[in-house]
């Protein structure tokens, strides 16, 4: 097997990594979602048992960060490689990703104010929701940022 | 207003380099190099030293101020 370049290494590793953290993020912000009763009325899902459905959800989201611990220990093997994966530009998407993170919190904890004081909602409904934000706006900005560099 | 401009394309271009050789050399991501180029991302102090030491040349010769256009 000829020994790949450098960059080929970043390339495929960079493009694994988009991978595993667009999977993580779909399959956390699923997992969290269908603890909401509203979303096992969706046709799709009418058929499977809320336990089936958080079984579900969580064991698929479990087989991501078994992928994300692995792709780690591979990254850390390689020290140039691990320099060059988390180079300048990734480390200011990544701050600029949990700034929207931030904001979106901060607007996501706003709006929740607002909210119950007009209705009565659910505390540990509002809990999860902004943990939901506070979670995937900062992975969703960063695979964002990370895909359009000429933004 | 002023922005920081480079002469990254040209420099890399006259010394036979493509972005992911340079890259390579300073040990960034083809993409960061890209950014640089495009003026989209603006390089630490760090990073415009080893850019200017891998292509032979004064940091000054590879980023200057200009005027912003378009």
């Amino acid at each position: 097997v000829p020994e790949l370049s450098l960059n080929a290494k970043v390339v495929r590793m960079e493009r694994e990594r988009w991978r595993l953290l667009a999977a993580y993020t779909l399959t956390w912000f699923a997992w969290q979602a269908v603890q909401f009763e509203p979303v096992h009325a969706l046709p799709v899902l009418r058929d499977f048992s809320p336990r089936t459905l958080n079984l579900g959800s969580l064991a698929v989201w479990c087989a991501t960060v078994v992928w994300l611990f692995s792709f780690m220990v591979r990254v850390r093997r390689d020290k140039t490689l691990r320099g060059v994966l988390n180079d300048e530009l990734n480390r200011a998407n990544r701050q600029r990703a949990f700034m929207y993170g931030y904001w979106a919190v901060v607007i996501g904890l706003g709006v929740s104010i607002d909210v119950t004081v007009l209705w009565h909602v659910d505390a540990f409904a509002l809990v999860r929701t902004l943990l939901m934000i506070a979670v995937s706006v900062p992975l969703a900005t960063y695979l964002w940022f990370d895909r359009s560099p000429g933004r | 207003v002023i922005v920081l401009k480079n002469r990254l394309k040209e420099l890399r271009a006259a010394h036979g380099l493509t972005q992911a050789d340079l890259a390579d050399k300073v040990l960034v991501s083809r993409k960061t190099i890209n950014t640089v180029e495009n003026g989209v991302f603006v390089p630490s102090t760090t990073l415009a030293l080893k850019l200017a030491t891998a292509l032979g040349c004064a940091v000054e010769d590879l980023f200057y101020l200009g005027a912003e256009t378009g």
